[in-house]
């Protein structure tokens, strides 16, 4: 018989998700370890805007809890309105987060990492809802 | 509601430690997680942080001696940061107009 998660789009979308959580938590780990003196060096707090810090670890709270529905329950809560907000998110709106990502890249491998792997979550978390939505309608999914 | 989240939660507290997390838990929002306990499960162990020890040092931090980023209202996401030292605190409103604790961290 058959492995459902070799058949089933959804639960290929799911085991992705769970395994994404796994290796985001390692790389945050890894950041505070490492990152955390030449970030504030480079980047050193400001009150015009969150820090890199603080904006990471919001992306991060937030993609994490809808993550973590998927991981327990098999679904998220108000799937529509989780749909828009996620179409709605954006990972690089803080400036000196974008800063990091497009011009500093190389200096910060680990956390440009982090944002492409926090990105890629979201867009798996948008495809798993238009999956569980609509289970047979498998156009523009992510491969 | 049962709360498995809370169970965990509390496992290895002694009675009066699970009576101070209870107190400490409605400081904060459930965010986008199942439950206020699986929010602060899941950051416990992102931060490798005792969860009674994150609950006490958001508790204690001090919202009106701190910088509040933005200093009125809140950004579009419908969040603010209140900064002391190199001690965070990143709060949302919750549907009855009072700020509750998203996370919690250090710079």
């Amino acid at each position: 018989m058959l492995n459902p998660i070799t058949i089933n789009p959804l639960e290929q979308s799911t085991q992705k998700i769970v395994d994404l959580l796994t290796q985001l938590t390692q790389d945050y780990q890894q950041i505070l370890q490492q990152d955390k003196k030449t970030l504030l060096e480079n980047f050193p707090p400001n009150n015009h805007e969150f820090s890199i810090l603080e904006e990471i670890d919001l992306l991060t709270a937030d993609l994490r809890g809808y993550a973590s529905q998927i991981k327990i329950d098999q679904q998220i809560k108000n799937p529509d309105q989780t749909l828009t907000k996620l179409r709605d998110f954006r990972i690089l709106a803080n400036l000196s987060l974008a800063e990091l990502y497009f011009t500093k890249n190389k200096q910060f491998p680990l956390i440009y990492q982090y944002l492409q792997k926090l990105d890629y979550l979201k867009l798996l978390l948008i495809d798993w809802l238009m999956l569980h939505e609509q289970p047979l309608n498998l156009g523009d999914r992510i491969s | 509601m049962n709360d498995s989240f809370l169970e965990k939660l509390c496992q290895n507290y002694t009675e009066e430690e699970i009576t101070e997390i209870k107190t400490y838990l409605s400081d904060w929002s459930a965010a986008t997680y199942l439950s206020i306990a699986h929010n602060i499960l899941d950051h416990a162990d992102r931060k490798q942080i005792d969860p009674l020890k994150l609950l006490r040092k958001a508790h204690n931090f001090n919202k009106k001696r701190a910088n509040r980023i933005p200093p009125k209202d809140y950004r579009q996401d419908q969040s603010a940061v209140y900064r002391k030292n190199n001690e965070y605190l990143i709060v949302r409103l919750d549907p009855s107009g009072i700020e509750k604790i998203v996370t919690y961290g250090v710079n």
